[in-house]
Formats: C-alpha cells, structure tokens, sequence
C-alpha cells in the first residue's frame, strides 16, 4: 500500500517535470511596511484592485526544504488603495507576515469555488472544508463581490417558498427571490424559524426543491454543529450548504461569510434552479466590518460605524432575486436575521435592514416567555410581496386569519373582565385565543402546506370553538395526523393542484365531521 | 506645526549623503524636544523607512545563488550594470529580478515548489 501511494506521488513528479513552463513568471510585487491587528501596509502594488487576493511570499529567505515543510499559503485582501501604499488584510495568521516581507499580486479577485460537490458540507468563507471530510473538487469559481443583476434581468416574486411555519405561511408569505428579515431579541427563536424553513424544504418535491445555504457569522462554534446535527438528522443536509465564520476567527472572515454564501446560492440562481439563503446573522457581520474599518483608519460615523455600512447590507441583499426566463428562471431566496436589543427595531442597523427587504418577520420576546411559539409579533410583521407569492389553497382559507387575530389584540386587554364582557365579545376572544393557540408549533416540525391549508380552514371556520383552550394544540396534531393516515388522497390532491377547490372543500368538511365524532373527548366545552 | 514628512526627508537626504546615522537621530531628537514635539519621532522614523523602501524600488534588485550565477547572468540583455546584486543560496539557481514594483521570478527554488505543491495537492 505504501509502495503503491510512493509511486503514484513519483508518476505525479514525473507528470509535472515534464510538463513544466521553464519562463520566467513576472508579477507586480510590494513589501510589507508594517502589520498589526492583522492589516498589513505594503508599499508598491501600483495597480492593485479593490478586493484582489495578494500573496504574502512567506517562503522568501527560508531554504527550499523549510519552504516544502511550510507549504500552506499566506493570502491578504486589499481593502484600501491609498497614495503611496495599500493596505490589506491578513487572511491567515497575521504572526506570520514580517516587515520587508514580499507581496506578489495573484491579479484575482476574490472567489470562492462553488458547485454541487459543496451541498452537505460545512466550508469557511473561503471555501476551505471545515467538517473533516476531505477536500471538495470544483471546477468553477464565483466572485465574492459582484454587481446585483438589473430590473431587466429580473421577474416579479410569484412562486410561493413554503417555511411549514402556520403563522408565517399563512399571513405573511415569502416568495423565491423575496429578502424576508427575522428580526427580534436574542432568545426568541429566530434561528428556529430559518432551520423550520430549510427543513420544510425537505416536503418539495425534488426537481422543484431549493438548494439552502445557511450562513453562521460570529456564532458559537457548538450553536453551529447543533443545527449541522439537525439538519443531518432532518435529511436537510443533503440539500444544504452551511458557511461557517465562528466568534474565534478574524473580522475580516465573519465580514466576507455572507459574500461567501450569496456567490455559493448564485451557482444555483444563475443555472436557473432556486435557492435559499439565511444570513444569521447580519448584526454580527456588521460588528465585524465596523472592526475592520477602524483598523483601516476608515473615518467612523454613527455608533462608530462606517459610512457604508448601508451599502453593505444592500449590496449583499440586492444580489437575492428572481431571474427571468431568458436568464434562466433561478432565484435566490434571502432570510436575513438581525439582532435587536430590547425589542428596539428604530435603531440604526435594523432600521437600515428594515429598509432593504421585502418585509419582516418580527419575533416578541414577551410572547416567547408567555409560550408563544414561534413568537411571531403579527402587528409588526408584513411581508410586502404578499398573495402574490401565497399558495392558492392557503390563500383562499387563510384570508380572515390575520383580521380574526388583529380584532382578538385589540381585546386581549379584556380578557381579565371576561365575567363583565357581551356574548359577541366572549366569542371574539375565544376566537382568538383558539386561533393563536392554533398556530403555535414545534421547533424543528415544519407542518406541509396542504395539511396546513386544512388545519387554517378548520380554525377560521370555528371547527375547533368546542374545543378547550388548552387542548387545541393537542386538537390540531391529532387532527393532521388523522388526514395524514385517513385522507391521504386528499392532501394529495391539494399538494398536486396546489389549490382548493370546491370538491377538495366538501371532502375536507366530511373529513372534519368524522374527526369530530371519532374525538369527542376533544369537543366537550359548551360556549 | 511640525510637519514630520519634512523630517523623515531631510534624514533620508542626510543619510544619503554618508553622514552618520547615530548623529542625524541625535541631532533630529533635540531639535524635537527643543519644540516640545518628541512624540512624533516614531511617525518620523516611520515615514523615513518608507522613503527608503520607495526609493530602494527604484534601482533593480538581482538576487542569485552564487558568484558563478551572477557571472553567467551578466552575459544576459536584461543584466543592467547599476543593478544591486544579492547573493542568495536558497533560491537554489536561476535569478530573480526585482524593479520598480515588478518581480521576474526564474529561480529553480520557484520551479520545484509548484512542481512540489502540484504533485501533492488533493484534489490531483
């Protein structure tokens, strides 16, 4: 075995001296003038370019064997073109680069490869695996930093992207090539509802499935395996890419992860397939580009940000489309998540994402300790896309869902006075409390959309008013697991026809009563 | 106001013409204490190593693994008579010429190690 792999190496030398240029290679050079917190000032690279990749030649003055031992190699990104110098950044360790040291210019921007070959592995923003399964083959590379495509190229948002979250799907629906944001307090599940989504994925049916990318920046290395480990054991990784910019490494990193990942989902977009992207989260990525711009001496603004810190947001977010059909046909789908701070959504960078996007998705961090799950604050969310990216079976039940809800806020004051209150109120309130218990669900179990059309239309249409409060989580399980098993046919048919017609209407009323008479423990308060 | 490129200038200049560097530092560290200003010697002292990086660009730099390299090189077109030359054992054979922010590489020890990192990288 070893003499088998010594040969193979010998044949692979052999292979590379004969094939070997023997003319000189000439470049554009620099030498460092100084490093520190990892930027590096290089006098010389006249014609570098914004965002190129140099290489710091780390084997000048070491013997050709110290050169081999040491064979990793030391890039830096120009991000700041000055008079006299420029000045890039480290990606690598900056205890490494030396004073005086070589710079060659690769004259290539920064790229990523991408492909196939990267669904079901975990990769850093420069494409290098990071799971410990061996290296990934790719024979094209896309650009970290490219322009948006313009309003010809694109088509309006139509085709529903199914999250499997009730409350989500049903009043504030996402299209493919909508920016939905995930705003909300830490700790209030809005990584859940982004991992629900791509595992909901998982109910498409394959041709028309998008491939996801989930995008950790700053985040705790063991937050990242625990959702790689749900995925995995959702049988979402198949179809996932996860891009990995943990707390520990460099600003530049957690800065250029979203890049990393939108030229990951353009592979897809641009070969007319749809994709979604979660960016979680886009507060941490702009932490790290406000590092890096004071290391770069760039003038600070508002809460010492950079001027450009709108920009970008928008640059990244403006690459998630729908491409037309004469470009193919592909989307990209973007869930941004942003941090807030005490339920603050007026504060500067979630302002400047609110701006952005096509809606959000606000998470209440009073409603998540109240049980609420997903704590889906529906006064504060909209999604500006709207039915015209919603499935028509669960537009036509969902409709009086979001009015039934904003009635039952407005009296939700007067639940505590509910002896002193009229019968019309008394059932408004039970309404609602039935509604909202209705769309509470499980983290990790994203509910397909035809099942979900049935249980919103058995809601909205007071199936469940003799129900107990308390019971209707219990109620609504029982009752998808019953048309699961029962009336498989006709959640087939919705599934097919992706719409609920009058037959569909009456099979599911028959299908309802049953339910009804089969669970009368269930149905037992009289209002 | 101390403009401190003028310093960093006039140590360049001073330096060049073969004045003693120990002195010219002396000299320039009273005259800033004189004017209350010695904390900007580091900025000067920067500022004069990056004149000297500049201006080194400017003249050709040919770097060589031996004394008979140098002799066989200075047969080429390219050899310039003004070119500083730098005896180098680890670039194996070959040269390197470094002018004006451009590096011509021919060196063997360049050759080997793309022959080297080609040879056993992964995804041969």
């Amino acid at each position: 075995m070893a003499n088998d792999i010594n040969n193979t190496i010998i044949d692979r030398i052999k292979s590379e001296i004969e094939n070997l240029n023997l003319n000189a290679d000439t470049c554009d050079v620099g030498r460092v003038i100084s490093v520190g917190d990892g930027v590096a000032t290089i006098d010389g690279l006249k014609d570098a370019k914004m965002m190129e990749m140099v290489l710091f030649d780390v084997s000048d003055g070491k013997s050709l064997e110290d050169a081999m031992r040491d064979d990793e190699k030391l890039y830096g990104l120009v991000l700041n073109l000055e008079e006299d110098f420029v000045k890039a950044v480290v990606l690598g360790d900056p205890a490494k680069v030396s004073e005086g040291m070589l710079v060659r210019s690769t004259d290539k921007i920064l790229s990523i490869p991408v492909g196939e070959a990267f669904l079901g592995r975990v990769v850093n923003p420069l494409g290098e695996p990071v799971d410990g399964r061996g290296p990934i083959k790719s024979e094209k590379t896309n650009p970290l930093e490219r322009d948006a495509y313009p309003v010809i190229d694109r088509q309006s948002v139509s085709v529903p992207l199914h999250t499997g979250i009730k409350a989500i799907d049903a009043m504030f629906p996402i299209g493919r090539g909508q920016r939905e944001l995930i705003i909300g307090d830490r700790f209030t599940g809005k990584t859940t509802v982004a991992i629900d989504a791509i595992i909901n994925q998982k109910n498409e049916p394959k041709e028309s499935r998008p491939f996801c990318i989930y995008v950790a920046i700053g985040q705790k290395e063991s937050k990242t395996a625990r959702i790689v480990q749900q995925l995995e054991d959702a049988g979402a990784m198949e179809y996932t890419i996860v891009v990995t910019a943990p707390a520990s490494t460099s600003a530049t990193l957690q800065f250029l992860a979203p890049f990393a990942g939108v030229a990951l989902g353009e592979y897809f977009m641009d070969s007319g397939r749809d994709a979604l992207i979660v960016y979680d989260d886009l507060s941490k990525q702009a932490v790290a580009y406000r590092e890096l711009s004071l290391l770069l001496r760039r003038p600070p603004g508002r809460e010492a940000y950079p001027g450009d810190i709108f920009y970008l947001h928008s640059r990244l977010l403006e690459r998630s489309a729908r491409l037309n059909e004469k470009k193919g046909g592909g989307s990209l789908t973007a869930l941004p998540i942003i941090e807030t701070q005490e339920g603050d959504v007026s504060a500067y960078i979630p302002t400047n994402v609110i701006s952005i996007t096509d809606g959000q998705i606000a998470l209440d961090a009073n409603l998540f300790n109240k049980g609420i799950m997903p704590a889906i604050d529906v006064g504060n969310s909209v999604s500006r896309v709207g039915s015209a990216a919603q499935t028509k079976a669960i537009k036509k039940v969902g409709g009086s869902l979001g009015i039934e809800l904003a009635q039952f806020r407005d009296l939700e004051a007067f639940i505590q006075f509910a002896q002193d209150l009229d019968e019309a109120t008394k059932k408004r309130i039970g309404v609602g409390q039935r509604l909202v218990e209705l769309l509470k669900q499980k983290n990790g179990e994203p509910v397909q959309f035809a099942l979900m059309a049935c249980v919103i239309y058995a809601g909205v249409n007071g199936y469940f008013e003799t129900v107990a409060v308390n019971d209707i989580v219990k109620a609504e399980r029982k009752l998808r697991e019953f048309l699961s098993g029962q009336y498989k046919e006709l959640i087939d048919k919705i599934t097919r026809d992706k719409s609920f017609d009058d037959d569909s209407e009456a099979k599911l009323k028959e299908a309802l009563s049953v339910f009804q008479d089969t669970h009368k423990d269930l149905f037992s308060v009289n209002e | 106001m101390i403009n401190p490129e003028i310093y960093a200038r006039a140590i360049y200049e001073l330096a060049n013409e073969g004045k003693d560097a120990g002195a010219v530092v002396e000299g320039v560290k009273k005259s800033l204490i004189k004017r209350g200003a010695l904390k900007l010697l580091p900025q000067i002292l920067n500022m004069y190593k990056h004149l000297v990086l500049k201006n080194a660009n400017n003249r050709a730099v040919l770097i060589v693994a031996s004394e008979m390299d140098k002799k066989l090189i200075e047969k080429h077109s390219f050899y310039e008579k003004d070119m500083q030359v730098r005896i180098d054992p680890n670039i194996v054979g070959g040269y390197r010429i470094e002018k004006q922010g451009k590096l011509t590489d021919a060196s063997f020890k360049s050759k080997l190690l793309q022959i080297y990192e080609r040879a056993t990288r992964g995804d041969y």
